[in-house]
């Protein structure tokens, strides 16, 4: 407990510090963002910020990518499990991705945290999470295969760089040069984070930082409790898919959420885990829940620990959406969309209008991995498209955006193809992708490359078996596909090889509808009929 | 006295913000806009603020001057209707953006309006690569029937924005009119409204008679002499710059394909007459220089960093 009870601490303080912890998050951010190397971060933004009070609790998630939020959840417990608090020193570092023993939940998104120091005393952590996008081409039978496993260990020691971890580390993956510069902008980040929350304890004082830090995990629960009250009290029931070119067909999964007066309690039923890399483990379906009943609840629940205190998560152990060791895990984000969709799905029936119709429901992924054939280095390029996003109970849905789990952004066609052998040949929103309704849902997106060298590469998505659905009347939207060029080698699981000058096109999904079509205002029709899906 | 003064044009209000260098002290003039003409708000909101606070308009050291005007003029979609035609494939680029939701968790939230309608977006083939050749030409007649179609759709303004264009000048469309060399007098306009006449049907093989013409950009220049900076040479520090060195830093040196542990200099503490031998590198506030193997770096008795490369 703090020196400084909660109730003595007055709301406006509680704003004005709880507002700066936002502001540290946010600029930590961008210190990453701009200090980073490699294309997914410096472009595409695929990393998120974050401060924890001392035991591992979030105070603060910058407003980056939901999916992240797995990743956070699951490394400061892990680093107190293996180091004991006395044992840390002003200028340690922790480093970890791996998802069963070192609080990731796959192994690109490398995570570093810092313990902040004030007057000798861990008051916070600094911590940041960045997609590396390495280890590719690779295996994905079971988490061996799909790249090296860090626990949480020290990669600065009192401020010193530990040169045996880093040149591990380097060794182990393909693009060593970027993954250095990246993890020192992940560095920086957090160094910007502890200086920033040490200023602000100079300011305010500690404790009462500490105890605003709590009083801000209160109201989020509070907050929290009052959205869940609104909603009727009953068991909510959903069923869905999920498909993904690494299985070739669709897995039947399900929820059953209960709802009980300020309390929520939800239940996910999926497959035995499966030799492939779209399982996911327990942190990503937390982050997946906390993720979509926010959204439909309040969105303006202040993203910490708090709001988790009214919601109990549970899934059967050894499952796609609960897996353990050595389940591959390295899809996982399409899977964790679809979590988000069945919760959306269930709750739909209690409050029909704050939720939206299914979206693509998808990470749709293009990892190309190669050699420069100029100096013989590897280089890889992962990127990740949008989709529609479902149609609302009074507007249609956004089109080409990432949906619910990710939110990364794309990287410019000239961007893309100054850096890698690639030409990128359209980039176009698909007519007839969107699910007609008195709302029609969101349009999907075309992507269609070149190859310029030969290259290896992986696609990976879903909703490509089955399609986004519609609420209240609305039609499906329509699926995605990979379609490939002339002389293109048939892909086995998702995995292909593009020689120069051959194509691929992806398609990502549409979106659902919503409310039956006769309903729709025939003038709008008219004004977007390119969006509505009219085959 | 170096006053430095900035001034935002707004939609409601022209503000005029001084601030005086040395004495830190700041002062704010507020003047209703001029719409038809935002400068006129300008001038006027600047002889007046020179005039309340009683600066000589001779301690003026800088002018910097922002405009919401145009921001206004677009997010409230108030310009002439709009058609975009850009490169094969690529229509819905303007739409998609970052391709990003506008609010993470908020399912209600929609994206700003696209400034030109999907319908008014239209593509012609061409095709640049990223190092400026080209792959598939322009097709003019395409680009003559688009035009067309967009009349026809009522659009008055049309904006073409090819990829790549910034590495083409030619996909500009701009047609530059040369200015006599000789005192410039309103026949010379007139001979300029010729020139433009000529090169447009060169061009494009018409001249739009009945079309306003509009003169973009006029610069005058006047020559004078105001007084010689005074710049002194410092004391000479010797060839040795280990006193300004502040640590090592593994960098990677593209020449050998290597990292290499170079030493940092603080560009504050490097003297006059300082000698470094590179790889190294010079770091300052603003800038860092890299100096790369084989070469040299000087500093001169002004400060300056000469670099001589092998």
């Amino acid at each position: 407990m703090s020196a400084v009870p909660v109730n003595r601490i007055d709301p406006i303080t509680v704003e004005v510090i709880g507002s700066a912890l936002s502001s540290i998050v946010e600029e930590m951010g961008e210190a990453l963002v701009r200090a980073s190397f490699s294309t997914n971060i410096k472009e595409r933004r695929d990393c998120s910020t974050a401060l924890f009070d001392r035991h591992g609790a979030t105070l603060c998630q910058a407003e980056h990518i939901p999916m992240h939020l797995g990743s956070f959840i699951g490394i400061i417990p892990e680093i107190l499990k293996r180091h004991p608090v006395e044992t840390m020193r002003p200028g340690d570092v922790f480093i970890g991705n791996d998802a069963y023993a070192g609080g990731g939940t796959h192994l690109p998104d490398i995570v570093l945290g810092e313990p902040i120091f004030v007057d000798e005393r861990i008051v916070a952590w600094a911590v940041n999470t960045a997609h590396h996008a390495d280890f590719a081409d690779r295996g994905h039978a079971h988490i061996y295969q799909e790249g090296l496993r860090i626990p949480p260990i020290r990669l600065y020691r009192a401020g010193e760089l530990q040169q045996d971890v880093q040149e591990l580390i380097l060794l182990n993956c393909q693009v060593p040069r970027e993954r250095l510069s990246d993890l020192r902008a992940q560095m920086a980040a957090n160094r910007l984070g502890v200086q920033r929350v040490q200023a602000l304890c100079r300011k305010y004082g500690t404790d009462t930082v500490l105890t605003v830090g709590e009083a801000l995990q209160d109201y989020a629960e509070r907050k929290m409790r009052a959205g869940i009250a609104t909603l009727p009290d009953g068991t909510y029931r959903f069923a869905d898919t999920y498909d993904s070119p690494e299985l070739g067909r669709a897995l039947d999964v399900s929820v059953e959420i209960t709802i009980e007066g300020s309390e929520m309690r939800l239940h996910f039923d999926s497959p035995p885990q499966v030799r492939a890399g779209i399982n996911m483990i327990y942190t990503a379906l937390l982050s997946s829940v906390y993720y979509a009943v926010k959204a439909v609840v309040d969105p303006t629940i202040p993203p910490n620990s708090g709001l988790a205190r009214p919601i109990t998560v549970t899934a059967p152990l050894g499952t796609v959406m609960n897996a353990t060791h050595p389940a591959a895990v390295n899809g996982r984000t399409s899977t964790c969309q679809r979590a988000a969709d069945l919760v959306i799905g269930a709750l739909a029936q209690a409050a029909p209008e704050r939720c939206i119709a299914a979206g693509n429901g998808s990470c749709t992924t293009a990892s190309f991995a190669g050699i420069d054939p100029q100096d013989g280095h590897l280089w890889v390029y992962l990127e990740t498209i949008g989709g529609g996003s479902g149609a609302r109970a009074s507007k249609d849905g956004l089109d080409g955006v990432h949906v619910h789990m990710t939110n990364t952004s794309n990287l410019p066609v000239e961007a893309l193809e100054v850096e890698y052998p690639l030409t990128v040949l359209c980039y176009e929103l698909v007519d007839g992708s969107a699910g007609p309704g008195r709302f029609r849902g969101g349009m999907g997106l075309r992507r269609a490359y070149r190859a310029e060298a030969e290259c290896q590469l992986r696609l990976d998505g879903s909703r490509l078996f089955t399609p986004p659905w519609g609420l209240n009347g609305g039609h499906p939207g329509r699926r995605g596909a990979f379609r490939f060029g002339d002389g293109v080698e048939p892909f086995v699981n998702g995995s292909g090889r593009l020689r120069a000058g051959e194509t691929v096109e992806i398609i990502t999904p549409g979106a659902g509808g919503y409310g039956a079509s006769s309903k729709r205002d025939p003038t709008v029709v008219e004004r977007r009929r390119d969006g509505a899906a009219v085959d | 006295m170096a006053w430095r003064i900035g001034v935002d044009s707004g939609g409601t209000f022209t503000d005029i913000c001084l601030f005086e260098e040395n004495s830190g002290r700041i002062a704010v003039w507020k003047v209703s806009s001029t719409a038809a003409d935002p400068s006129l708000a300008v001038a006027e909101g600047l002889a007046e603020a020179l005039a309340q606070f009683g600066v000589n308009a001779s301690d003026v050291c800088y002018f910097g001057h922002g405009t919401t005007v145009a921001t206004n003029a677009l997010i409230q979609n108030r310009g002439a209707p709009t058609g975009l035609i850009t490169s094969d494939g690529f229509r819905d680029l303007l739409e998609i953006g970052r391709q990003k939701r506008p609010e993470l968790y908020d399912l209600q939230a929609d994206k700003p309006p696209v400034l030109v309608d999907r319908r008014l977006r239209l593509e012609v083939p061409e095709r640049l690569r990223y190092d400026g050749r080209v792959e598939t030409a322009l097709d003019e007649v395409a680009v003559h029937a688009t035009v067309r179609m967009l009349r026809d759709a009522g659009v008055e303004a049309i904006a073409i924005c090819f990829l790549y264009s910034f590495l083409d000048p030619a996909q500009n469309y701009e047609l530059s009119v040369p200015l006599p060399a000789e005192a410039v007098a309103p026949e010379t306009i007139d001979g300029l409204a010729d020139g433009f006449a000529t090169a447009h049907q060169r061009l494009y093989g018409f001249v739009a008679e009945d079309e306003p013409m509009q003169l973009v950009t006029f610069r005058a220049e006047a020559t004078g002499i105001v007084p010689k900076a005074d710049i002194r040479p410092t004391d000479e520090g010797g060839p040795d710059p280990r006193a300004a060195e502040f640590g090592r830093r593994d960098v990677w040196l593209r020449e050998v394909s290597a990292f290499v542990s170079c030493p940092l200099y603080d560009r504050e503490r490097l003297l006059a007459g300082n000698r470094i031998e590179g790889p190294a590198i010079v770091e300052q506030m603003d800038a860092t220089t890299l100096i790369v193997p084989g070469a040299t770096a000087t500093v001169d008795p002004y400060l300056n960093l000469l670099l001589e490369l092998p």
